[in-house]
């Protein structure tokens, strides 16, 4: 059977930039060594590059015949994740031991960036610390890469790694995490997982139950956090679900997901029972008073779209009827603002307007 | 293939070496639940519901994707295991309705009988309904994603099985949804195979209501044409020979269930284009001239050695009264189960309707005497010009009779005045007239009275004959003729008086002229069967023509002296039933075919002689088992994408023009050309496919089936 080597660039990039510096400042070495390892296998070599690459100036090197734009994935090693990108569909992985992902009639094999990087004999490793590469050896310790003191917590290895405190830095190499990312201690442990959760919500290929309605159940309930709407035994559901999920998730990605949550929950307790139960942020970055959203009753044509696409079902109202937003159920979420053509919902800080207090026809108010 | 020992459960297990750990447990009656895996398609792995516990390996494996290995220790009831299935069918159902009753798959989901067997762990996960509004736009298939548990069944069938990839995975305001590829299904060029449906554990995509009838089992009914087919002739498997350009091999496959191929390819009424789903579509597969098509091309005809063999003789005499359709199917039938059969035929050539009761430029003589032949050649024996008068004195001479004489006397209206007049016939005495060379005074013009199908096969004869012709019909556009059969002779020169209904026939000693008015509506009454007309005022006019042919229907023209009992009309009677029916009132003699049913179709006539062929064998001591293979099927399931599949129009055979093809008694066309007929086979929607997919199973099938271990 003929070979195809797939040069990936692709993996999930949330919290690394390695494949961006290594191809912006070593391409000429990926390139030879990519095309030595496919001489070598008598193969064809096609590049799978993430979108954002498209800018990149490297791109001019490249013939473009055997270049695919794909999106980024942390299955982007899984030589059938990359066959289902060079078909045009989303990346979703194959993990059997006797599995030989093909494409057109051809074996594929992967060659990710750093292997490439190490055919060509450069050893070192590239670490992202907060964005910024860094080139290591493979025994730098993590604590090395980044000044911590002070901070709140180090996330390490990104959506697949471990959440740790400052001065736990020294007992990993890069050769086991390639990114660190510092939280400092003004942060709030709850918005930052809200956000993390919902970068690993996103990048999961949603093939395994477990990882793609986890990642969905823990966004959605961390959200559920910081509007006092959880519940104090969410924490142990998080940390109970999160132990089977890294043992019956399909692929690797799917068996850290949780992690990191259940890193944050168990070194953060007490923070996030303090926005459960009593509904505050020790950092005072959740619980501000969102803003006021109301529907001004001389504009609303009584449309139902804003009604449609609350979340919440928090506007009442019906066809020609003018609309009222409920300030006890809005998420000030700001939805409503963007789906009204009339211009009609409007964000308030301080004199209320007049509205109306019980569902009234457009042009009677 | 080897075989490997394993443990599964504590039980011994021995599996061949490249089954998964599933298969193994489940082919030995070890339910493990599962979901993504599918029998015909690769593993998944995506749905972790398979997952179960290997002595000596860390957390789980996937036993729908990890091989049996000689050795291997297997727990699926293991405490982690369970864990992650309940986990994992909590997640699904919090995606999914929560009330099951509503669904149209109530009762037939798997998802239901899995949640059933894993069970609920009342976690206080959050409710993430999919919103996804119901899709009923696409034709024969409708798409209801908010049951979707993203098994990826549909999408992998699609690619994998079928090499279509009309259905893809896609994120969907952030979450992963299955949804078409284009704004359509015809954009995606499906091929409506069904195979999505056919995999879909719950009511996520299923076949419109409608699309296939409910009175029928599933697998049978999932075959339109071939359900709709009187003697289920297996029409997608004989298409697919045709596009694969095999023509003995489509005519073998035609010929397991019918000895007419040809005859049939010219004339038949093709109820299987009623049934064919591609209807839903655009417009049915054009299967009737396909047929044909077949027919004429064949060259090898590799099937005659095996279908001309028969059994063993039994030393069992029949007699079969009457060579058309029905009889001769009959007779091929028997003498293929080793009975003697002779057939009696009152006409000098065989054929029946056939040969004498439809016109030549529909189904020339040459070709019905050429598939006879088959039969002869098979055994049978067939004399002519021997009419028949008495059933039971036959019958003592022969060990079983059937009465096959069909319809062959046709009907005139006696009480219109003038009826009696010479040059007043019968639509069958014209038609038999021209085939069988007899004389027949039509002088020039003739009046049609009639406004069905037999009507317009006597206007294309009297006008290839040289006359002029009239129809004079009640029907409003001649309603009741096939508007096939009424263009083509109208456009030879017929003269249609729709909306006419007659008072009498004019002519003192010859006819001179029709009289007849005009009505505006017309129904015959449901008890007298009288005709009420609302007639046009002042409407009476005479259309002048020297001959008049009442197309009015047949009769079998029986009378009592021919030994069985027969109700009112002529039709023999089954005093059992007091019906019409395969059995007579004397033992031994049999009748099928329109003699008991009346004036049918070709094809019904056939069926009708298969059926008694095998009940009349029974009766001789055999087992009635008539089903035959005369070639292999292959279906290859990959079949896939075609650029604008849906939207590829019917194939029509170019007629003769209409001039020239009233001027001789050829066929009217010479039939589909070689591009035609491919283009046109490739239109099928091969349902046969979807049946070869396994059906849907629940885990007490598994646990059942394992007690056959």
């Amino acid at each position: 059977m003929e070979k195809l080597i797939v040069l990936s660039a692709v993996s999930d990039n949330v919290y690394s930039q390695k494949e961006k510096y290594l191809l912006d400042h070593y391409f000429e070495d990926i390139k030879k060594a990519a095309e030595a390892f496919a001489a070598e296998n008598e193969a064809e070599l096609i590049w799978l590059l993430a979108e954002e690459f498209k800018t990149s100036s490297f791109i001019s090197l490249l013939d473009l015949s055997c270049v695919c734009f794909g999106i980024a994935t942390p299955t982007g090693d899984n030589g059938y994740s990359c066959v289902q990108q060079l078909m045009g569909n989303l990346p979703r992985p194959m993990i059997q031991d006797d599995f030989t992902a093909e494409y057109e009639g051809k074996k594929v094999l992967v060659l990710t960036v750093e292997e490439a990087l190490k055919k060509a004999e450069k050893t070192f490793i590239a670490v992202t610390v907060d964005g910024e590469v860094k080139e290591a050896s493979q025994e730098t310790k993590l604590s090395e890469l980044a000044e911590t003191s002070g901070t709140k917590a180090v996330l390490i290895g990104g959506l697949k790694g471990h959440l740790i405190r400052p001065e736990e830095l020294s007992e990993y190499t890069v050769e086991d995490y390639d990114s660190i990312t510092v939280i400092p201690k003004s942060s709030c442990i709850v918005d930052f997982m809200i956000k993390h959760i919902n970068n690993a919500w996103n990048s999961s290929c949603g093939k395994c139950v477990l990882c793609r309605e986890g990642s969905l159940q823990y966004k959605t309930i961390c959200e559920e956090m910081v509007v006092g709407k959880a519940k104090p035994a969410d924490l142990e559901l998080i940390k109970e679900t999160g132990e089977l999920i890294k043992a019956g998730a399909y692929c690797p990605y799917g068996q850290h997901m949780p992690q990191p949550l259940i890193d944050a929950i168990s070194l953060f307790t007490e923070e996030f029972e303090a926005h459960i139960k009593k509904k505050q942020c020790p950092a005072g970055v959740c619980y501000k008073k969102g803003a006021t959203y109301v529907i001004l009753p001389d504009k609303c044509t009584g449309c139902t779209d804003c009604m449609d696409e609350c979340d919440e079902l928090a506007i009442e109202g019906k066809k020609g009827f003018i609309h009222m937003i409920d300030q006890d159920m809005c998420e000030h979420c700001g939805k409503c603002v963007e789906i009204c053509d009339e211009e009609a919902i409007i964000q308030v800080d301080g004199k209320m307007p007049k509205l109306p207090k019980k569902l009234t026809r457009v042009g009677k108010f | 293939m080897a075989n490997v020992n394993l443990i599964i459960d504590g039980r011994k297990i021995s599996a061949d070496e490249n089954q998964t750990v599933l298969e193994a447990a489940l082919k030995n009656g070890i339910y493990i639940p599962h979901l993504c895996y599918h029998e015909n398609l690769k593993p998944n792995g995506g749905c972790r519901l398979c997952v179960v516990k290997q002595e000596g390996v860390d957390g789980v494996i996937t036993s729908c994707s990890v091989k049996v290995k000689e050795g291997m220790v297997i727990n699926t009831k293991d405490e982690l295991a369970e864990n992650i299935r309940k986990l994992t069918c909590d997640f699904m159902f919090k995606t999914h309705p929560s009330e099951c009753s509503g669904c149209p798959k109530y009762g037939k989901c798997q998802l239901a009988s899995i949640s059933q067997y894993v069970g609920d762990t009342g976690r206080n996960l959050r409710e993430l309904k999919i919103r996804a509004a119901g899709d009923e736009t696409n034709p024969l298939m409708l798409h209801e994603m908010y049951r979707c548990i993203l098994c990826g069944r549909c999408v992998r069938v699609c690619n994998e099985l079928r090499g279509v990839g009309a259905l893809k995975f896609a994120k969907v305001d952030g979450r992963m949804r299955v949804v078409i590829d284009g704004n359509s299904l015809k954009e995606a060029d499906c091929r409506f195979c069904g195979a999505c449906v056919e995999v879909c554990p719950t009511g996520s995509i299923r076949d419109k209501v409608g699309v296939f009838r409910e009175d029928l089992p599933k697998e049978v009914a999932q075959i339109p044409c071939q359900a709709e087919c009187p003697a289920h002739i297996d029409i997608p498997a004989y298409l697919r020979a045709v596009k694969e350009g095999d023509c003995d091999k489509a005519i073998a496959i035609i010929r397991e269930k019918v000895p007419f191929p040809h005859a049939l390819g010219l004339v038949c009424n093709n109820r299987c284009e009623d049934g064919c789903k591609r209807k839903g579509l655009n417009s049915p597969v054009s299967i009737r001239n396909l047929k044909r098509y077949a027919a004429e091309h064949e060259e090898n005809k590799f099937w005659k050695e095996t279908y001309i063999k028969t059994a063993e003789r039994t030393g069992k005499k029949v007699a079969v009264i009457g060579a058309g359709a029905c009889g001769l199917t009959a007779a091929y039938y028997l003498n293929k189960k080793g009975h003697d059969v002779v057939v009696m035929e009152s006409k000098k050539i065989p054929g029946g309707h056939m040969t004498s009761g439809m016109p030549e430029y529909r189904i020339p003589t040459q070709a019905v005497l050429d598939e006879i032949k088959v039969i002869e050649e098979s055994g049978v024996r067939i004399i002519c010009n021997h009419p028949i008068s008495n059933a039971a004195e036959l019958k003592k001479d022969y060990d079983a009779v059937l009465v096959a004489i069909g319809t062959s006397v046709g009907k005139k209206l006696d009480y219109l005045p003038g009826s009696n007049l010479p040059q007043v016939y019968s639509a069958l005495e014209v038609l038999q007239a021209q085939r069988l060379g007899m004389d027949i005074e039509l002088g020039d013009t003739v009046n049609i009275i009639g406004g069905g199908n037999v009507a317009f096969d006597v206007a294309g004869t009297a006008l290839r004959m040289g006359k002029k012709v009239n129809v004079i019909c009640l029907e409003k556009d001649a309603s009741q003729a096939s508007e096939e059969e009424r263009d083509a002779a109208l456009a030879e020169g017929a003269v249609l008086y729709d909306s006419h209904s007659n008072e009498e026939i004019v002519g003192d000693g010859n006819v001179t002229g029709l009289k007849v008015h005009k009505i505006t509506n017309f129904y015959f009454d449901s008890e007298t069967r009288a005709l009420v007309e609302e007639a046009v005022p002042d409407s009476t006019y005479v259309i002048l023509c020297d001959s008049i042919v009442f197309a009015a229907g047949q009769v079998t023209g029986l009378t009592e002296t021919f030994g069985i009992e027969l109700n009112k009309f002529g039709y023999p009677i089954n005093p059992e039933t007091g019906k019409s029916g395969y059995k007579t009132s004397v033992e031994g003699i049999f009748s099928a075919g329109d003699v008991i049913t009346g004036t049918k179709f070709l094809i019904d006539a056939i069926a009708g002689g298969r059926e008694v062929a095998s009940l009349m064998d029974q009766y001789l001591g055999g087992d009635g088992a008539i089903e035959e293979t005369l070639t292999e099927r292959e279906a290859e399931p990959y079949i896939g994408k075609v650029e604008g599949f849906a939207d590829i129009e019917r194939n029509e055979m170019a007629l003769r023009e209409a001039a020239t093809r009233v001027c001789d008694f050829d066929l009217i066309s010479s039939g589909f050309t070689c591009e035609q007929a491919l283009c046109e086979s490739g239109r099928c929607l091969q349902c046969d496919l979807r049946n070869q997919i396994a059906p849907q199973k629940f885990w007490n099938d598994f646990v059942s089936e394992g007690g056959e271990q």
